[in-house]
């Protein structure tokens, strides 16, 4: 009889904790709140713009205004699919890439962006998609003729 | 009966009209306006066959269509080719609004990055959001 009081009691507790816990990850300064996971799309934009941040870095004055351009595109792209945080905190350092490999980059996040568009059952996030696919493919032709 | 099909088909033949009035003032770049307008003719024709798969008749293009201002110099034929492709991005990606069918789908979306790299090459400026000047967009 204890022992079945004591689970009981148990359970209520469980269930408090659980009813805390959105409230306590909404909380940016709780040192125990799991940092968001981004989904395949936002993951995407975030390695690009790390990718940028290390180019930018190494870049000549024109080339990094270009690359600084394109990487604002991309934190734009990162903001309109749900992603708040700001996106370079949690990556580790990323080595800076040649043009091409930004190309190469851009190709391939532009065609899963394209792909996950067709997919994409919710209206709105469908055109968004393909208009970030797009977008992304005008990044890869202004990188080609750089 | 879907009005994005009509709106899109529309759309391309205004590109076509577009293309042929501007082809001929463009100093550079004629073989790219060429394929693109050969692009586009096949695309009119790709929405045109899917009205008719749908039971509905195609709507003809119209006689003439109003451009936003002359076309005499190369700069104004760039201009108007650049405006015509993003002004096609709209009605384009508004097919993954109504078109369920994969393979309709997966041709907006192609269509809907090449009208942004179509204007880019004319002249558009690059945006994160690729979308003709004065209209809402979508997001």
């Amino acid at each position: 009889m204890t022992d079945r009081r004591h689970v009981l009691q148990m359970g209520a507790l469980a269930a408090v904790a659980l009813a805390a816990a959105p409230a306590c990850s909404e909380d940016a300064d709780e040192p125990d709140a799991p940092p968001p996971v981004p989904d395949a799309q936002q993951s995407e934009e975030i390695a690009l713009i790390a990718a940028y941040d290390a180019a930018i870095a190494t870049a000549g004055p024109a080339r990094a205004a270009e690359y600084q351009r394109i990487r604002d595109e991309h934190a734009a792209h990162l903001r309109a699919l749900g992603w708040e945080a700001p996106p370079a905190t949690t990556q580790s350092p990323t080595p800076p890439a040649s043009v091409r490999a930004l190309r190469r980059a851009e190709i391939g996040a532009g065609r899963s962006h394209a792909a996950a568009a067709v997919r994409e059952t919710d209206q709105e996030r469908a055109q968004l998609l393909a208009l970030i696919a797009a977008s992304e493919s005008q990044h890869a032709s202004a990188l080609a003729a750089l | 009966m879907s009005e994005t099909l009509g709106a899109a088909l529309a759309g391309e033949y205004a590109a076509i009209y577009a293309y042929g009035r501007a082809g001929g003032r463009l100093r550079t770049g004629q073989d790219v306006a060429l394929a693109q307008l050969s692009r586009h003719r096949t695309d009119r024709d790709q929405l045109r066959a899917w009205l008719i798969a749908d039971g509905q008749q195609p709507e003809p293009p119209a006689p003439a269509y109003q451009l936003p201002g002359p076309v005499t110099t190369d700069t104004q034929a760039r201009a108007l080719l650049a405006t015509v492709q993003l002004r096609l991005i709209p009605v384009l990606v508004a097919l993954l609004t109504d078109q369920t069918d994969e393979a309709r789908r997966r041709w907006a979306v192609r269509a809907v990055r090449r009208a942004a790299t179509s204007a880019q090459g004319w002249g558009a400026t690059g945006q994160a959001f690729p979308w003709p000047e004065g209209l809402a967009p979508p997001v």
